[in-house]
C-alpha cells in the first residue's frame, strides 16, 4: 500500500473516520501483532503491546509529520514496548529464579513438529532482546535491512552484526552445532 | 557502497547476517554477491549449509494473524467521529450561553449589596470642624472668613 494512501488515511482517521481506521488496523496490526508475539512468546501479552501501541498510534495521529513512515514508528513502539515488558520480566524472574528449561533439540529426539516450533520459539526468546528483535524483523518477518535498521534506530552495519550473532547463536542452541 | 567490489569476506558476512538466499541480501549487494556465488561456489558451500539450516528452522514457524476480538477492539478505540465532538461542543456552549446572564445577574447583586452597607460618605462639614479649619486661618468662622476675602 502507497505512502500517499496512508497519510490520507492517517488523516481521515484522526478526524474519526472509522474506515479509514479500519484499513489502518487490517494493513497494520497483523505486522505488530505478529512482532510482539515472537518477541514475547506470548499471545496474550502481545495482544496488550498491539492494543498499547494502537492507543499511541490514535493519539498522535493529530500532529503526525507527514514526512515519517507509520509502519516504522508502530514497529518502533511496539519492539519499545516489548523490549520494557520483556525486562519487568526479568527483574522478576531474577527475584524469583523459575527451573531451568532446556528448549535445545538434540539430534536423536524425535520431536514433533509442534515440539520443534516451541523449542525453536524458546530459542529465540533467550536470544538477547537486539539479536531477537533483528532476527524477527528481519529473517522471520521479512522487512528489508534498511527498514528494520530504521525501526530499532541503528545502522545497517549494527543490524548485520545483530543477525549474525542471533543466527550463530541459535545454531548452537536449538540446533546445537558449534558457530563456525 | 559495497556492491561495486563483492568480496569473499564480505559474501561470508551477508550469508552470516542474511542467511542462504540471495533474496534475502541487501538489494544494492545482491547481484555482486549472487555473481561470486556462481563464480566460487565451493569457497562458500560450508557458509552456505550453515545458514540454510537456520532458514530452514525459521521458516517453520507458522504464520501470526491477530485474532478478530483485537482487530475490533483496536478500530473501536480509534478516534471518535467529530460529530460525537460537536455534541460535546454543543453541550458546553449551551452551558456558557447561561453563563453571562447568571454573572450579569450576580455583578448587579453584589454591586446592589455593596452600595447599600457603604451608604454616603462620612462629611467632613461639621461646626467642629470647620471652626478647626478657621482656626488655622486665623479667623474666628465663616463670616470673619467672608470678610477677609471680599
Amino acid at each position: 500500500m502507497g505512502f500517499s494512501s496512508d497519510l490520507d488515511e492517517l488523516t481521515r482517521a484522526a478526524s474519526g473516520d472509522k474506515r479509514a481506521a479500519s484499513a489502518l488496523v487490517a494493513r497494520y496490526s497483523p505486522g505488530v501483532f505478529a512482532i510482539a508475539t515472537r518477541m514475547l512468546g506470548d499471545r496474550q501479552a502481545a495482544e496488550d503491546v498491539t492494543q498499547e501501541t494502537f492507543i499511541r498510534a490514535w493519539k498522535i495521529l493529530p500532529e503526525w509529520d507527514p514526512r515519517a513512515k507509520f509502519s516504522t514508528w508502530l514497529h518502533r513502539v511496539t519492539l519499545n514496548l516489548c523490549y520494557d515488558l520483556l525486562r519487568k520480566r526479568r527483574d522478576t524472574l531474577m527475584a524469583e529464579p523459575p527451573e531451568q528449561v532446556d528448549g535445545a533439540l538434540r539430534p536423536d529426539e524425535a520431536l514433533d513438529q509442534k515440539q520443534r516450533l516451541s523449542a525453536l520459539q524458546t530459542a529465540i526468546n533467550e536470544l538477547p532482546d537486539r539479536q531477537a528483535a533483528a532476527l524477527t524483523l528481519c529473517a522471520i518477518e521479512g522487512h528489508t535491512n534498511i527498514d528494520a535498521a530504521e525501526t530499532m534506530e541503528i545502522s545497517i552495519e549494527a543490524l548485520e552484526s545483530l543477525l549474525a550473532r542471533a543466527r550463530r547463536t541459535l545454531r548452537k542452541t536449538y540446533l546445537k552445532k558449534d558457530a563456525a | 557502497m559495497k556492491d561495486e567490489h563483492m568480496t569473499e569476506a564480505r559474501l561470508l558476512e551477508l550469508i552470516a547476517a542474511f542467511g542462504a538466499d540471495p533474496l534475502g541480501f541487501p538489494e544494492v549487494e545482491r547481484a555482486a554477491a549472487q555473481e561470486l556465488l556462481h563464480t566460487q561456489p565451493e569457497r562458500f558451500a560450508a557458509a552456505l549449509l550453515d545458514a540454510a539450516q537456520v532458514d530452514a528452522a525459521l521458516a517453520e514457524l507458522p504464520d501470526i494473524e491477530p485474532p478478530a476480538a483485537l482487530t475490533a477492539s483496536l478500530v473501536a478505540s480509534s478516534p471518535q467521529a467529530r460529530a460525537t465532538k460537536r455534541n460535546w461542543l454543543a453541550e458546553m456552549f449551551g452551558t456558557i450561553r447561561i453563563v453571562p446572564a447568571t454573572g450579569a445577574l450576580a455583578s448587579l447583586a453584589i454591586g446592589a449589596l455593596i452600595g447599600m452597607n457603604l451608604g454616603a460618605p462620612e462629611s467632613a462639614d461639621t461646626f467642629e470642624d470647620e471652626a478647626v479649619v478657621y482656626a488655622s486661618l486665623g479667623l474666628t468662622d465663616f463670616d470673619a472668613y467672608e470678610e477677609v476675602t471680599q
